[in-house]
Order: C-alpha cells, then sequence, then structure tokens
C-alpha cells in the first residue's frame, strides 16, 4: 500500500520539461502529465513556471527538497510569525533511479534543478500567492 | 437539535441503507401477509431503461480507489493517515462510465473536514489560513479566544457567528480553558455536527459530516477513459451537490465536460452565474442561471434540458428554463475517442474546477417535476444542502 506525501512543486519553464520527465521516470504512469499547468505573475502567456500539486508516493516525496512554512505564535508578542525551514532533496538519489527507469541525467542537472524548484506542503494557491503568480488560463471558446 | 435535523439525519440513514439498491418498489413479507412497500428513492430509478450518464457518490466508500487501476481501495476520511487520493470512482448508475486520473498529483482527494482547527478537544493558541466569508466559532470551558488578524474580537464559551472575516492569517490566541472547540465555513451544509473533534490533519471525527471530493483548482480531475453517447439535447438532466472553494474570477467551479468544447457548464463564482456553451451544446440557456452569494456556500443545482423545465439553485426555481427550441443532438455524442465525461476539467485545455463535490448525478433522460422533486429531497436529505 503506497503511503502518500502532499507536495506542491513549482519549476521554473526551463526545468519543465527536466521536471516532467523526472517525475514520469520515477512515477511511471501516476508521474505522467505533471507540470503541464503554467503560471505567471499576469496570468497571461507565456508562463514563467509550471506547477505539479497533490499526493505523490512518500519514498519520492523523501528525496525531493522540501522548505516548510509554518505559522507560529512569538511568545514575546503573541503575535504570529512564520517560519521557514529548508531540507535538502537527494540529487544523487534521483539520478540513480531516473538512470535505472533509463533516463540519463546527470546528478549536476539534478542538483541544478532542486536549487530552483519550490516544493512545500502548502495549499498551490498559498504558494502561488507566496510567489506572485497566477495560473496562464487558455481563452474559453466564444459562447 | 432540531426536529428538520433530526428528520434529515434519518431520512439520510434510509438513503443510504438503500442506495444502490436495484429493487425499488419489492413485496416484503410482513407477519405471513406479503405487504408491498415503497423502497426510498433512488437516483438508479433515472437509469431504469437503460439510460446513459453517470452518477458519482463520494459518500460511498465502495465506489473509489487510491489508484486508477482500481486496485488500492480507500479509507475513510480521518483515519490517522493522509486523506485518500481517488484515482477512481466508480458510476453507479449501471452504465459503466467509471472515471479515473492516472496523474497522482491530479487526483482529488476524498475529505470529509470542516472544521478548521487543531488539537480541538482542549484548544491551544493557534493560527489558520481564512478566505472572505463567514465563519462559525463554538466552543466550550471556561477559556476565552482572542482573534486577530483578518478578524478581530474576544469571544467567550457558544456559538458565535463570525462576520466580515478577510482572507490571510487568523490567529486564536487561548487563554484558559478551551474545549471542543470548533471553526469552520458558515454556509457549507445545514444541520451538520456543531463539533467535529480534530487531532492534525489525518487524525478526525468523520461521522455525521458527509464526505467530499476536494478539487484543487490546479490540476485536479477525473474523466472517463471511453467515450460513450449521452443522448439528445431535449434529453439530458443533470444535478450535483457541490461547494465553490475560489474567489478568483479566473477560476472556476461546476466544470463538467463531455469532449472538448462542449462543456455542460461553469460556474463563475466571482459573477455568480452559471454558463453554458449555448454554440456547443446548441441549447441556449434562457436566461443564465444566477446564483445569491455562492462562495464557499453548498449548493443542488437542478438543470434539466427540458423544454420548458426551471433549473434550481437549492430549492429554488431560477430563470425560465431552457428554451423551447431545444432540439437536435448534443455535441457530447459526438462518440469520437476524446468524448470522454470530464470532472471539475475543461476539456479545451486548462480550467481546473476549485470546488469540494458532494454527489454528481447525470442522466440521458427527461425528468419530471415529481422526479425532480424525489431527486432534490433524496441529495438534500443526504448533504444537508438547505
Amino acid at each position: 500500500m503506497t503511503t502518500w506525501a502532499f507536495r506542491t512543486m513549482i519549476v521554473p519553464s526551463d526545468y519543465q520539461s527536466l521536471a516532467a520527465a523526472l517525475a514520469q521516470a520515477l512515477g511511471g504512469l501516476s508521474g505522467e502529465d505533471m507540470f503541464v499547468v503554467g503560471l505567471s505573475a499576469s496570468g497571461l502567456d507565456p508562463a514563467t513556471s509550471y506547477v505539479s500539486t497533490g499526493y505523490i508516493a512518500e519514498e519520492f516525496a523523501n528525496l525531493l527538497p522540501l522548505d516548510t512554512y509554518t505559522t507560529e505564535i512569538d511568545p514575546n508578542t503573541g503575535q504570529p510569525v512564520v517560519v521557514h525551514t529548508h531540507k535538502d532533496g537527494d540529487p544523487v538519489a534521483v539520478a540513480h533511479l531516473a538512470d535505472e527507469a533509463g533516463l540519463t541525467v546527470t546528478v549536476q542537472e539534478v542538483i541544478d534543478l532542486f536549487n530552483v524548484v519550490d516544493v512545500t506542503e502548502q495549499e498551490p494557491f498559498t504558494a502561488f500567492a507566496r510567489l506572485g503568480l497566477q495560473i496562464v488560463q487558455p481563452p474559453l471558446p466564444a459562447s | 437539535m432540531a426536529l428538520g435535523s433530526l428528520a434529515n439525519q434519518f431520512d439520510n440513514r434510509l438513503a443510504l441503507d438503500f442506495r444502490g439498491s436495484s429493487v425499488l418498489n419489492q413485496s416484503y413479507p410482513v407477519g405471513g401477509y406479503a405487504a408491498t412497500v415503497a423502497a426510498p428513492f433512488s437516483p438508479l430509478s433515472l437509469f431504469a431503461a437503460g439510460e446513459q450518464g453517470v452518477w458519482y457518490d463520494p459518500s460511498d466508500l465502495t465506489t473509489m480507489f487510491e489508484d486508477s487501476a482500481g486496485t488500492t481501495p480507500v479509507h475513510a476520511p480521518g483515519n490517522g493517515t493522509a486523506d485518500s487520493p481517488v484515482g477512481k470512482i466508480l458510476d453507479k448508475s449501471g452504465r459503466g462510465n467509471h472515471a479515473t486520473q492516472s496523474t497522482s498529483t491530479a487526483r482529488p482527494t476524498l475529505s470529509a473536514r470542516y472544521n478548521l482547527l487543531t488539537a480541538t478537544d482542549t484548544l491551544s493558541t493557534q493560527s489558520v489560513t481564512t478566505v472572505a466569508t463567514t465563519y462559525t466559532l463554538t466552543f466550550s470551558g471556561g477559556g476565552t479566544i482572542t482573534l486577530s488578524g483578518t478578524k478581530t474580537g474576544v469571544y467567550t464559551s457558544g456559538t458565535s457567528t463570525l462576520t466580515g472575516v478577510t482572507a490571510g492569517t487568523l490567529t486564536l490566541t487561548v487563554v484558559g480553558t478551551v474545549t471542543n472547540a470548533d471553526l469552520r465555513v458558515s454556509n457549507d451544509g445545514v444541520g451538520l455536527p456543531t463539533y467535529q473533534s480534530v487531532t492534525n490533519a489525518n487524525t478526525y471525527d468523520s461521522v455525521g459530516f458527509p464526505y467530499y471530493l476536494k478539487f484543487d483548482g490546479v490540476d485536479d480531475s477525473l474523466s472517463t477513459p471511453s467515450a460513450f453517447t449521452m443522448t439528445t439535447a431535449a434529453n439530458l438532466s443533470e444535478y450535483i451537490v457541490y461547494t465553490p472553494t475560489t474567489s478568483s474570477p479566473s477560476v472556476y467551479t461546476r466544470i463538467f465536460e463531455k469532449g472538448s468544447n462542449t462543456s455542460f457548464g461553469l460556474h463563475n463564482v466571482t459573477s455568480d452565474v452559471e454558463w453554458f456553451f449555448p454554440s456547443a451544446i446548441k441549447v441556449p440557456y434562457n436566461p443564465a442561471v444566477t446564483f445569491t452569494g455562492s462562495l464557499y456556500t453548498r449548493l443542488l443545482l437542478s438543470l434539466r434540458v427540458n423544454p420548458g423545465s426551471n433549473p434550481s439553485v437549492s430549492g429554488v426555481a431560477k430563470g425560465s428554463g431552457f428554451n423551447s427550441t431545444a432540439s437536435g443532438t448534443l455535441a457530447i455524442s459526438a462518440g469520437t475517442s476524446t468524448d470522454s465525461f470530464y470532472i471539475s476539467q475543461y476539456g479545451g485545455g486548462g480550467y481546473y474546477g476549485k470546488q469540494n463535490i458532494y454527489q454528481i448525478v447525470v442522466c440521458g433522460n427527461k425528468i419530471s417535476d415529481s422526479q425532480d422533486a424525489s431527486m432534490l429531497s433524496y441529495l438534500n436529505s443526504r448533504f444537508f444542502v438547505y
């Protein structure tokens, strides 16, 4: 039985194809079609980032970097403060698993990706607000 | 507890016990005599003549799986592990139009969470994220809760309605003993238990709280893997119980679609208007259905493409029905390989719905006024809409 972990993952558009390829290599069918939703500051094309949000297998989540934002109460002021912590990912393991799945990727490429990807447990629209991004919606057909 | 609530729960129990039954009326032996007992109404009766359509029931755990292959059943929400992603939901109409999602991050989540707080049995100071709507705060004990951030004020035990809450971070500062604390959106259902015990995001009481599929408005959706032909335009009926959970003008709710550019409808909570795509479905909706304050409000929508029939929102008739000239075949019946039925996704690309869905019934048949009344009663008794 799969244990799931919730993640919101946002990658710059330059890294979309690598992130999508890694997701599919590591996740198989359940990793297909990730990072297809575009984001930009204005909500208009072109997308500057791509997002995938929802549950992924915990074993893969543990290999990714993770930024955690928790709201805690400052004991001195009684006011809420956002506490940010960062956990590094495991680029060596990711590159190794990708290689086993038939995707050739170097450790440095994964490191570069991990340096720019935004991985949190935040709800997607909370993450969008933090990063100043909106979903790029295509035009609706004329009615 | 109000008598109305008791009656609702009784109806709900009956409905749950008989749901999915293919036996609508049957003779049962009573005291040695055969008596004909009318079984409770079931949406299954809408499909009795083999009509095409779908009936998705997220309250029925036996119909959902975490994976798209349907091998790992979902678990009850709040049982100590993360709420289940739903990769497959079975169609209870009998037509076999099961819906799936192979991408794990694009699966909706099965939830029954209403209370935003954690460690609620004995509350400590904490912050939660709020949206701009009205909330209800309930708690016991001799202590006080001081609100700051998106709402201010000092509250003592009892039930308080919090109007004017804005979007952002709400901090609840606890002084003294506060027990059985509950903070929830006010209009998301009526007659629910007033307290939901929550330990943390994974552990909470779900008894008495209707289950729903939570769609994130980013990439979550389900769809039938293969096409099916629905019906003609004059023979389509649709019921949905849902809660819009977005205030963004560019994020829609109640998105259903059969094939590209053939949407059943979109609900824009900013304009509070239900849209159809007349050019695609060839059935001018006249006039559009308008809501009032639908954001974060549970809704029961009845849309019947019967010429002259009135749509309704939560039991209130809206508009004057579909154009009486409705005719022809809906584009949804084209039957091409791309004509899947999409839930919470616009098939033309983009536009994922941000909503909590409690029930979906779409039937390729005319629904009479009396059947419509039965459906509304059935759905309202199970999902506590109004």
